[in-house]
């Protein structure tokens, strides 16, 4: 299992659109790829409806936690859409 | 019982009488039961059967949508796959069977309710409105859990008036046409779904009616008038009497506009306005001739690039465009070339995201910049002008230069043809959208270079007064009675007619009864617009004289504000009421 944490710049917050970018790309993985934020509510990246309750605003630290067979592959592809703030 | 009437926003026009059908929204059985732990097993099987028979259906819905519906629609019916789909919905509903032991009906309802509560409560109206995608997922599965008791929509014997708390894209798509006299919801705005579809259909309907369905049931006699807003449940004989005297004034005067649509548009001294239609299809093209449209004054093109996975090849192309020059014979049909970007996006096309896109690669600058695809698409257009009357026409030109690089690119595509022997209209008219402020000024240069002109009244307004018309807060703004426009057009008018090209407006202000005296004397000679409002404004035309019309338009050009103008033409329509 491997785990990171990243601080989200999304100017409106972690809308539809980046929570479906997340999604189409976290999808093809095997692994188990979870969203955890400070106050302990926590959702599963392949699932739209899970990241859109978490609420992130703009400026939140997340904490990514991936474990599976190609966990290195999908924590590189998360640090990818972090860094490129999904693709805004 | 007693007559009750109810009231709601009016968004599509129209009297209906008829027997209520009240669609999806009865109380289901064992919706609130919780099972023993030895009904776990059977119950989980039927909850997984729905949610397996709720993805098929959504599936057949998805290929149905995009050869039937725009893009937006398709769209949100994918969004409904998303959900169905979800980690976090089917099988949080199955966790509740399983550990809290509720009726599939019942965890249905609690995630579905969880779930669409989160969106209903977010700030933005569009992930808002996503609420309604959610909740009909949640009904879609518990149609399939209850079995065979939904109304199919789609095998109606007669002609209903449709009645639900709310209706959704996956309703709306199954409806037999025919048999829907109106609709009325519970819920619903004026730019919701529902009232967007009602009023590309015709049908006359209401949406926002609180408490309607406390009391009402199938088969019950409404009559809802989609003008006033007003639904009445159980009329009094006097009530009925009241308004099918209504319906016989509007079928009357129906009747008049669609025996004047049967004849070429000209006003009473004579002077012929070509009335044509917008269309985006051939089944629109097809629909259009039945109202009376002499030709297609704009032909958009996007809709064949929109909900696919990459671009029609020029065969594809050409097939469309050549149905569609075949329907309309001799009558002109005016394709305009792809005009994307802006707030249509495309995948495959690789627009990047820009910040103002509506200032950005949009329309013929991304056509020049992707000469593949703007190629592709000029040699399938001209290859199906040889079937009929067809003109193109570039839209969002700024300038003389990119004028003549589209031009260019025309006759690029006319050589290709050449040498590979395939015919086409050598002389083919090639004209432009006037939507550029910039193009409206310098028109009187750009018309040497053009066989017409056709000004968009859309984008001219936006682009004129600064205004995005999608934003609620400054809509106010958004006129195109607006002095400012009014003499854009008037001298984009002078500078057609100094060169002697006709002069086409397609847009919003073509179809609007208010305005059509004005621009008879702005001396327009083609207006185009949805085929729907061509019978009412075939009339109207039928009825002006030119020469009054041009005396009107020297009034309105003495109007400082856009209210003056308004007052001016509502009072000229005052004057000559029907």
């Amino acid at each position: 299992m491997i785990q990171k944490t990243f601080t989200l710049h999304s100017q409106y917050g972690f809308h539809l659109r980046p929570a479906q970018v997340m999604v189409e790309t976290m999808t093809p993985f095997a692994s188990d790829i979870h969203i955890q934020t400070g106050n302990d509510s926590e959702a599963d990246a392949k699932s739209l409806l899970g990241l859109m309750s978490l609420g992130l605003a703009d400026r939140q630290s997340v904490q990514v936690e991936i474990s599976g067979s190609d966990e290195a592959e999908a924590m590189s592809a998360m640090e990818q859409l972090f860094q490129t703030n999904f693709g805004e | 019982m007693k007559e009750k009437i109810y009231h709601g926003i009016g968004v599509s026009e129209g009297i209906r009488v008829g027997k209520a059908l009240v669609y999806g929204s009865r109380v289901l059985p064992h919706a609130d039961r919780t099972i023993t732990a030895e009904e776990v097993p059977a119950e989980l099987e039927r909850l997984q059967n729905a949610v397996e028979q709720a993805k098929k259906e959504v599936d057949r819905l998805i290929v149905c949508a995009s050869s039937q519906l725009k893009g937006t629609e398709a769209e949100v019916i994918r969004g409904q796959k998303t959900f169905l789909s979800d980690p976090a919905f089917c099988p949080a509903m199955k966790k509740l069977v399983k550990e809290k032991q509720y009726a599939p009906e019942k965890a249905v309802r609690a995630v579905t309710e969880q779930y669409a509560s989160l969106f209903a409560n977010m700030d933005n109206a569009y992930m808002r409105e996503r609420a309604a995608d959610v909740r009909d997922a949640g009904r879609r599965l518990l149609r399939y859990l209850t079995g065979s008791e939904t109304v199919h929509l789609k095998h109606l014997t007669e002609p209903v008036i449709l009645v639900a708390d709310d209706l959704s894209p996956s309703d709306t798509i199954q409806f037999d046409r025919s048999c829907i006299l109106a609709f009325a919801t519970q819920k619903g705005g004026k730019t919701s779904h529902t009232s967007i579809f009602a009023k590309s259909l015709g049908i006359p309907a209401i949406v926002g009616i609180p408490n309607l369905l406390e009391q009402i049931k199938t088969g019950d006699t409404v009559i809802l008038d989609g003008q006033q807003g007003t639904f009445t449940l159980s009329p009094t004989p006097q009530t009925t009497e009241v308004y099918s005297a209504r319906i016989k004034r509007e079928e009357e005067r129906k009747e008049r506009y669609m025996q004047a649509s049967r004849q070429n548009a000209h006003t009473l001294d004579g002077k012929r306005i070509v009335a044509a239609a917008n269309i985006g299809s051939a089944a629109d093209a097809q629909n259009s001739l039945a109202m009376g449209a002499e030709g297609a004054g704009l032909f958009r093109t996007e809709q064949m690039y929109l909900s696919r996975s990459s671009a029609p090849t020029e065969e594809e192309q050409f097939a469309v465009y050549k149905k569609v020059a075949k329907i309309y014979g001799h009558r002109r049909v005016i394709v305009r070339t792809l005009d994307i970007g802006g707030d249509k996006e495309v995948d495959y096309l690789g627009i990047a995201k820009e910040s103002n896109p509506f200032l950005g690669c949009r329309a013929i600058r991304y056509c020049l910049r992707n000469e593949h695809v703007f190629l592709t698409q000029l040699r399938a257009i001209l290859r199906a002008s040889v079937y009929g009357s067809i003109a193109v026409m570039f839209p969002m030109i700024s300038g003389l230069q990119e004028l003549r690089r589209a031009k260019d690119m025309l006759q690029k595509a006319k050589e290709q043809l050449k040498a590979l022997h395939l015919p086409f209209d050598e002389s083919i008219p090639v004209g432009i959208m006037v939507e550029v402020p910039a193009a409206a000024i310098m028109s009187d240069i750009l018309a040497k270079e053009v066989d017409f002109f056709s000004i968009g009244t859309n984008d001219l307004v936006q682009y004129t007064l600064a205004v995005d018309r999608g934003n609620e807060t400054i809509s106010y703004l958004y006129d195109y009675f607006d002095p400012a426009v009014i003499r854009l057009i008037q001298h984009t008018s002078q500078a057609a007619h100094t060169a002697g090209i006709p002069l086409g407006m397609c847009g919003a202000m073509a179809g609007d009864p208010l305005a059509v005296p004005l621009l008879v004397g702005l001396g327009l000679n083609e207006l185009s617009m949805p085929a729907g409002s061509l019978p009412q404004v075939k009339y109207l035309m039928g009825r002006l004289s030119a020469g009054s019309c041009r005396r009107l338009t020297e009034q309105v050009m003495s109007c400082r504000t856009a209210q003056q103008v308004r007052l001016v033409l509502q009072d000229y329509q005052n004057k000559n009421k029907e």
